[in-house]
């Protein structure tokens, strides 16, 4: 699927622990239920017994999950389900890690459709603690977006305001 | 990666515009982009005397024939009002004068006798403003400011002016705001800027049709703590979020969206606006939509 596709594209670039949100419904005005629990879970590769509750939740706010210390090197796989006024849906969540590292995260969407499927879609979401970033000169890009650039009159008083001070 | 065969680039709206395009831009078109830009600059600046927001904001309560354009913009605005407990408002126009960020771009701040900043809350866009298609009624008066969705629209205005003339293909880009059209070549590659070091970035996304939109604390900022993102319901500038990117069908949604992610959960913005999102907040943190394209270094 297409947006499989895209989500191991954002693969984690360092060595850093990485929280894994699941917003399975992330529209507050949806009248869908936000009860949401993992009703099992499997581990692909040998490795701790931790389940992988610790590394793949769905919360009401958006932001339930904890970090993967203490895990296994391996590919963890996460079955969730949660009920929805159109029936019971289910999110697959797979975790690949590295030197105690999450190296990828993928999740697929499984809901059957409607809203589920939508809100599986669009509102997993990712959070690290830290951003190690890359030079803008190592890039190949074809544009930088940041804040916007200024104009030459609101530089221009930028600058004498700067100078007022330093006089 | 696309390259672009010809490119247009002119300072509008206090920002850099350029115009990538396969064919250099026929003057006509040129022109006729620039006369929109114009148009919409007259009814929507505050940065100038003659324009429908200062006739507004001089008037002061009563009602108001509003610009042809306006709907989409306001439409995006109650969204974003809605999302934000009212933080996010176009009525922040004599809150940013208040901080300094005026016409006269005078850059200082009321303060009060200890030096602490001098603010008080916009009117409340939800109640203080009625709208109907075609006229505006304030309740108090207002200065109308739109600097949180008004450079999206117009990159949308803009792409619309060049498709209308036959050029469906083309990047739009104002000062960072993107909206990317008709790219045959493979998709736009952007980094974005990370604003505590901006030789540097956070992470690239990948843009193959649609818009994307940041915005930053960093650069349209004058002093410690003063800078352009204001929270209506107080009147002074956030401090939470350093930056906030969203990516979207629209340069108007990704816009308001961006400057909404200042205010509001990530996932309900992304919901309301249907964008995929960055946010990168003052302690620090990351956080980001795994349905993006791209990637994040972090």
């Amino acid at each position: 699927m297409a947006h499989t596709t895209r989500r191991r594209t954002l693969g984690l670039m360092s060595g850093l622990s990485v929280l894994v949100a699941l917003a399975a419904c992330g529209d507050a005005d949806a009248a869908t239920q936000d009860d949401a629990q993992s009703s099992g879970s499997t581990q692909s590769d040998a490795g701790s017994g931790s389940t992988a509750d610790e590394t793949a939740g769905a919360g009401t706010d958006g932001t339930a999950g904890s970090a993967t210390d203490g895990f296994a090197d391996g590919t963890y796989t996460a079955e969730g389900s949660y009920s929805t006024p159109g029936g019971e849906e289910s999110i697959s969540v797979e975790l690949s890690v590295a030197d105690g590292v999450v190296t990828d995260v993928t999740v697929t969407p499984e809901a059957s459709g409607g809203n589920a499927a939508r809100f599986q879609d669009e509102f997993a979401s990712g959070i690290s603690d830290e951003v190690v970033g890359q030079e803008l000169a190592g890039l190949s890009v074809d544009k930088v977006s940041g804040s916007s650039l200024t104009g030459d009159g609101f530089n221009a008083a930028l600058d004498q305001i700067r100078a007022d001070a330093a006089a | 990666m696309p390259r672009p065969e010809a490119t247009a680039s002119f300072d509008a709206i206090g920002t850099r515009w350029t115009i990538d395009t396969p064919e250099p831009l026929p003057d006509a078109v040129l022109r006729a982009v620039r006369e929109r830009i114009d148009r919409f600059d007259r009814d929507w600046s505050r940065f100038r005397d003659d324009s429908w927001v200062s006739e507004v904001a001089r008037s002061g309560a009563g009602a108001y024939r509003l610009p042809d354009d306006a709907g989409p913009l306001l439409d995006a605005y109650d969204t974003a009002a809605r999302a934000t407990d009212g933080a996010v408002s176009p009525l922040v126009g004599r809150a940013l004068e208040g901080l300094g960020y005026d016409a006269a771009y005078t850059l200082r701040p009321r303060r009060d006798d200890d030096g602490g900043l001098l603010t008080a809350p916009a009117p409340d866009w939800r109640t203080a403003a009625r709208r109907d298609a075609a006229s505006l009624t304030l309740d108090e008066p207002a200065l109308i400011d739109v600097g949180a969705g008004g450079k999206g629209y117009l990159v949308d205005l803009v792409s619309g002016v060049l498709a209308s003339h036959g050029v469906a293909e083309h990047v739009v880009d104002a000062g960072g705001d993107l909206r990317v059209s008709g790219l045959g070549a493979g998709p736009l590659t952007v980094a974005l800027e990370d604003p505590r070091d901006t030789t540097r970035a956070v992470g690239v996304l990948r843009l193959p049709d649609g818009a994307l939109c940041g915005s930053a604390t960093n650069r349209r900022a004058w002093g410690e703590g003063l800078h352009h993102v204001v929270d209506a319901r107080t009147g002074a500038p956030t401090s939470d979020v350093l930056a906030t990117w969203a990516v979207g069908a629209s340069a108007l949604a990704a816009d308001v969206a961006a400057t909404a992610l200042f205010f509001a959960e990530p996932d309900l913005v992304a919901s309301r606006f249907d964008v995929r999102y960055v946010v990168l907040r003052a302690d620090g943190t990351l956080r980001w939509s795994l349905g993006l394209d791209g990637e994040v270094f972090a």
